[in-house]
Parts: C-alpha cells; structure tokens; sequence
C-alpha cells in the first residue's frame, strides 16, 4: 500500500465524517433496526429470542454514536452460545429467565414485553434491575446474568469495539514513524 | 480493549452505554494479594463418609479466614483507596469483601515441612521423616500457600532437596 492511498483513504473518512456532522447535528444517526420478525433461535424460541433482543437493546440501546444491541445482534450471539452449550441446566435457565421476566410485565401491565409501550418497558427495566449489585428476586439476578451476556456480547462486536468505543486497533500501518528520542 | 467496567458498572440505557464510554480505555483496576496465616484448624482431610464414583473417599477441606486476613485486606482496601485519591483517579466501584474461601487456590500442603517429626511430614530438604529414601518435591510440603504463584518456589526447593540428595548419596547416607 502506498502512502498516497492512505492519504485518499483518510481524505475520504475525513470528509464523510465531516459532511455527516453537518448535515444531521443532533440527531441520532444510527438508529436501531426495526425488531426483527418472530423467528425462533437455533436455541431460543421465537418469543423468547425477541424478548432477549428487546431487552438486550433497552440495556445497550442506539444513539448517535453508534448502534445498539440489536445492530449487534447479540440476542443472536447469545442464543448460539446456548445453542452449542453441553449444560442442560444453563439452557433451561435462559428460557425460565426470559419467561419470566415477560409474565412479569403481563402481570404488571397487562401485556407482554413485545406488547408493552416504551414506557411500561422502561419501568419494567428499572423494576428488575434495582438491586443489580445484591440481587434478591430472581428477576433482578436474571436482569444481572442477561446485562453480562449482553455486553459481552455489545463489546466484542464490530459496532461495540469500533463504532462506540472507537478502538482504532488492528489496522495496517503503512509507515512507522517512529519517535525521535534525540530530544 | 473489552472494557472490564461494562461488567460492573450499574444501570443500562444511555447513560449505562455512556458511562462505558467514557471510562473506556481509561478504566484500571487494583487487587491486593496477602498470605493466609496456617493455622490449626485450616485444614484438609479424607472425608470418614463420603466417598467417589469409585468408592474412594473425597476430600474435606477445613478454611476460614481469621481475624489477620480480614484486617488485612481492610488494610489493603483503605490504601489502594488513598493512592487512586491522590492520583487524582475518580474511583467507581470498591469492593471491600476477600474472595470466597477455596475460590482462589493453589494446590499445596498436606506434608508440611519441619524439624520436628511430631508435627511435619518432611524435613527441611523435603525428605520425610519416615522414610529417609523418599523425597516429597512439589508442593506438599508448604506450611501456607504465601500470595503469589507457587512453581518458581517449588523448583527452587526441589533443586535445593536434589543438591541435598546428591552430596547425601556420595556420602552413602542414602
């Protein structure tokens, strides 16, 4: 690679970046996808893999800086971890949590987590995840246990690591520049 | 480059993602290590009831803290405190509480080291009291498991017990 590509390259980023600025100030630019339609999961039923992808995304949610959960399909990533899992327990487990987490909000609100306004799943958030650090209730260790898998799974993706955290590693440096220690 | 405190780090939503953000790639994290005490009761022994797949009986481990492990790690705390302070660090998260007995472990002890007979297995050279031609040179004859990783120590007495088993031979002791 020659140095007058990188300089194209970073030309082009510059003035994407630049024109996007412009154009939409304020504005959330990646907003999440739409939920995806039922389908079930190599583990997970069709309910209970959209439960876990709307809850993933209420936990790490879009904004402008980058995508959510949902962009970064971790309900799918962790429906394959179960999928492949040799314990039966831990399986069934997810399935208990996320049931119950959805009975929950039908209790609660008369309708299920996918049925639910905004709102009512924003208190149902809040309710679940009010003693994280000293779960007593089983909902509120399940919320523990589904945020790590989560952002497990947020952080080790591409949109995680490059998009939000803006990790500028594993890239071709074409030139080291190296430092001047004579100084 | 995972950011450790997206673990930790309470709450979700915007500001959950935020604060994730900010502290990413500036996010550190201090632990102390200290020695347990041996003590008497601290312990492992054959379990007189319960017994394997094989009908060999398990092992039953005997451990609890005592009064010096936990003002130690109090201790440890207050100071790993005062220097995040006074570095200027904002600090998120302490926890005050040792790890669970036996959920850090290195496997060691049960023919401790001594000089008396009475109340060790091996001598100072790891060779048993007993049995003057047999020498123990892992990790069984530790008295406590210190704090840190036990293999560097482990050769160097088992080189020490090899020099002692050489000159011992050509002295025709052993």
């Amino acid at each position: 690679m020659s140095g007058d590509e990188i300089t194209r390259r970073e030309a082009i980023i510059a003035a994407a970046v630049a024109a996007s600025a412009a154009a939409l100030p304020n504005v959330a630019l990646a907003q999440a996808p739409k939920p995806p339609a039922l389908t079930a999961g190599q583990f997970l039923s069709a309910r209970e893999l959209a439960v876990l992808d709307e809850i993933a995304e209420l936990i790490i949610p879009a904004d402008a800086q980058s995508g959510g959960a949902r962009a970064a399909q971790c309900a799918a990533f962790i429906d394959a971890r179960l999928a492949e899992s040799i314990d039966p327990l831990w399986r069934q487990s997810w399935k208990d949590d996320l049931s119950e987490i959805d009975e929950l909000c039908e209790q609660t609100f008369g309708k299920g987590l996918l049925e639910a306004a905004p709102a009512q799943r924003q208190t149902l958030m809040e309710q679940i995840a009010r003693n994280e650090n000293n779960p007593s209730a089983n909902v509120e260790s399940s919320f523990s246990t589904i945020k790590w898998w989560v952002a497990e799974a947020y952080y080790t993706s591409t949109i995680g690591i490059h998009d939000e955290l803006q990790y500028q590693g594993n890239v071709y440096i074409g030139d080291f520049i190296g430092t001047d220690i004579s100084r | 480059m995972f950011p450790e405190d997206a673990l930790k780090l309470a709450g979700f939503g915007q500001s959950y993602k935020k604060k994730v953000r900010d502290h990413a790639g500036a996010f550190l994290y201090m632990y102390g290590l200290g020695e347990v005490l041996s003590r008497y009761e601290n312990k492992v022994e054959l379990d007189p009831e319960v017994k394997d797949s094989l009908g060999i009986p398990v092992l039953r481990f005997s451990y609890q803290y005592g009064d010096n492990e936990k003002k130690m790690c109090a201790d440890m705390v207050t100071s790993m405190q005062e220097a995040f302070e006074a570095s200027g660090l904002e600090i998120t998260r302490v926890d005050r509480d040792p790890l669970i007995e036996g959920s850090s472990v290195h496997e060691l002890g049960t023919a401790r080291m001594g000089t008396d007979p009475k109340t060790s297995v091996v001598n100072p050279f790891q060779q048993t009291h007993d049995v003057k031609n047999l020498f123990v040179v892992d990790g069984a004859s530790f008295v406590s498991a210190a704090c840190q990783n036990p293999t560097w120590t482990i050769m160097a007495l088992c080189w020490r017990s090899c020099d002692y088993m050489g000159e011992e031979l050509r002295r025709g002791n052993l």
